[in-house]
């Protein structure tokens, strides 16, 4: 993160900095990325969805200091184009048992079997998901947004996000019945 | 543990971007970032002496424009002289997306979101209304201006229903020079005077016109992208590219390369031995622009147009904030041969909606030497909306 830039507002860097933009976020939204399709994937969809944040620079709404929800709209957009390969990966992981995602990594989501269990199940109950439905609850749970953020990022009024992130999560719940909702 | 807390741990433990992934992706933006800062804002407009208004397409081609050929200044300036292309250049994508032009990769979102947003629900006994706002260019006495016209077409939801079209013209005037203005008002005060065409029809035939002088029973089918004068001559034809129906467009292909074959295959042939200035590409992009701007290609072939649009060669991303009557969307763009104007379609770019179509000057030369570079050449709106009947007769 560049020093320099910590006392300018999102909104300046979109328009007179866009690398230090990068800076400030990539990690962010790659994790997020990585989350949705894996490490791979995600560094070409992290430089994509900053070339394509850059094209649309003059979009960027200038009220808006914080550019994230903006920037995991169009992270989401083009996870649209992957949806295929991201189910498949939710399907193998409910029916195995393991993460094709994390396998590669040393460190696992679960090392308890109950915990295991519970995360294939969830995968499955994911794959399950509208698209639509599927991506709020992810913008939430993964990319650690808030409603009104979701609702920036994905241009649908907050209510929509509600109704949407209570779909889901009933669905999850309905999958994983130990799991008790808040 | 709630299912919220159990789904937030899931995958948290992945490791961060390494040092050289972010690096190659932030050097593919900065690489994206630095030509385009150094890029001029385009040369100063220069006044030329206004030449004779010259069709630059070829006949099939300018029946092809959407809606008519004109000039207006370039509303939005951003982005409208720079046409360019960006090869996201290929990376490990772990089975992820393929690398794409970012061309590509705007239209194949716009298909996404055309295929996610839909289409608006017409009940029994509602109309599409589709709305086509175009600048078109005029030749008077050697003086170029150009007029503004709107096409309204409602289309039944019954495929037996009634259609209707109100064709409003003149609506506005733009000339180069005050003198022009001053004489055209002062020998050809009719320019300025707004006319309104009416008519009926079903099948998207009309049957029924007012004035009487305008199309008469059996006569022109007019869409919005008809270019034919009212009271031109004409067989009356049944439904292809140029003048589609609903139960026309549904019988078309969905897979993009089969769609982009259709519809080259409709394409008239170049005359061998002449330099076309459209070629079959060309006359492909104008194709899909013009069957986007009837506004009744249901969404999955709207998505499949884009797609198709994909797959023809020297496609370009112009502008993600470019505008048209004031809505902003992405602009997708192709030099048409001999390079003087770029053809253009315009998306939105959150919901794929079709926004409308022009050309842009990109070399002032030949048949646009009178405009300056970055100037519109022609522009059509087009907005679909849904409504009754609206009772014209």
């Amino acid at each position: 993160m560049s020093s320099l830039s910590t006392d300018r507002t999102d909104a300046d860097l979109v328009v007179g900095e866009f690398a230090a933009l990068f800076d400030r976020h990539a990690v962010v939204v790659h994790r997020y990325l990585a989350r949705r399709v894996g490490t791979g994937a995600a560094d070409d969809l992290l430089a994509q969805t900053f070339l394509v944040a850059y094209e649309r620079r003059r979009g960027y709404d200038r009220s808006r200091p914080d550019a994230r929800p903006w920037l995991f709209g169009i992270a989401t957009n083009l996870l649209r184009r992957c949806q295929r390969d991201e189910v498949r990966q939710y399907q193998a992981w409910a029916r195995t048992g393991v993460d094709p995602v994390a396998a590669d990594h040393a460190t696992r989501v679960a090392d308890q079997v109950d915990a295991a269990a519970a995360a294939g199940r969830l995968a499955g109950a994911l794959a399950g998901l509208a698209p639509a439905d599927r991506e709020v609850l992810l913008l939430v749970a993964w990319g650690q947004l808030t409603y009104p953020e979701v609702a920036a990022a994905l241009d649908i009024p907050v209510g929509t996000v509600r109704s949407r992130l209570h779909r889901a999560r009933a669905a999850l719940r309905a999958a994983v019945p130990h799991l008790e909702g808040d | 543990m709630d299912d919220m807390t159990t789904l937030t741990r899931l995958r948290a433990d992945l490791p961060d971007p390494t040092p050289q992934a972010l690096a190659a992706a932030r050097s593919r933006l900065t690489e994206r970032i630095d030509p385009a800062t150094a890029r001029p804002g385009g040369p100063a407009p220069r006044r030329r002496r206004p030449a004779p208004w010259g069709r630059v397409a070829v006949a099939a081609a300018a029946a092809a424009l959407a809606a008519g050929i004109g000039v207006v200044t370039a509303g939005s300036g951003s982005g409208s002289g720079s046409g360019h292309e960006v090869a996201t250049p290929g990376a490990a994508t772990g089975g992820g997306a393929p690398a794409l032009s970012l061309a590509a990769t705007e239209l194949d979102l716009a298909a996404v979101n055309t295929l996610k947003s839909g289409d608006p629900a017409v009940g029994p006994g509602q109309y599409t209304r589709v709305v086509t706002d175009s600048w078109r260019g005029e030749y008077v006495d050697g003086i170029s201006f150009l007029q503004k016209g709107r096409l309204e077409v409602w289309v039944p939801a019954d495929a037996n229903g009634t259609w209707y079209w109100r064709e409003s013209g003149r609506l506005g005037t733009k000339f180069a020079t005050g003198a022009d203005r001053r004489y055209m008002a002062a020998h050809h005060p009719d320019a300025f005077r707004p006319t309104v065409f009416l008519a009926s029809g079903h099948n998207g035939r009309q049957d029924k016109a007012l004035p009487a002088d305008g199309p008469q029973p059996g006569g022109c089918v007019v869409t919005a992208t008809d270019r034919r004068r009212p009271d031109q001559a004409c067989v009356s034809p049944g439904p292809d590219w140029d003048f589609p129906t609903p139960a026309w467009l549904a019988t078309q292909p969905r897979d993009p390369q089969a769609l982009l074959a259709a519809i080259e295959a409709a394409q008239p042939k170049p005359v061998p031995g002449t330099r076309p200035k459209a070629d079959t590409p060309t006359l492909a992009f104008f194709q899909i622009a013009q069957t986007l701007s009837t506004g009744i290609a249901p969404a999955d072939l709207r998505a499949a147009l884009y797609r198709a649009a994909v797959k023809i060669p020297g496609i370009k991303l112009v502008s993600a904030t470019a505008n048209i009557d004031g809505r902003k969307g992405i602009a997708i763009g192709r030099l048409e041969p001999f390079g003087y104007l770029r053809q253009e379609i315009l998306f939105d770019a959150t919901g794929g909606q079709f926004i409308g179509a022009r050309e842009v000057v990109v070399h002032s030369n030949a048949d646009v030497a009178h405009l300056p570079v970055g100037a519109t050449y022609s522009s059509t709106a087009v907005t679909v909306s849904v409504t009754g009947n609206p009772h014209l007769f």
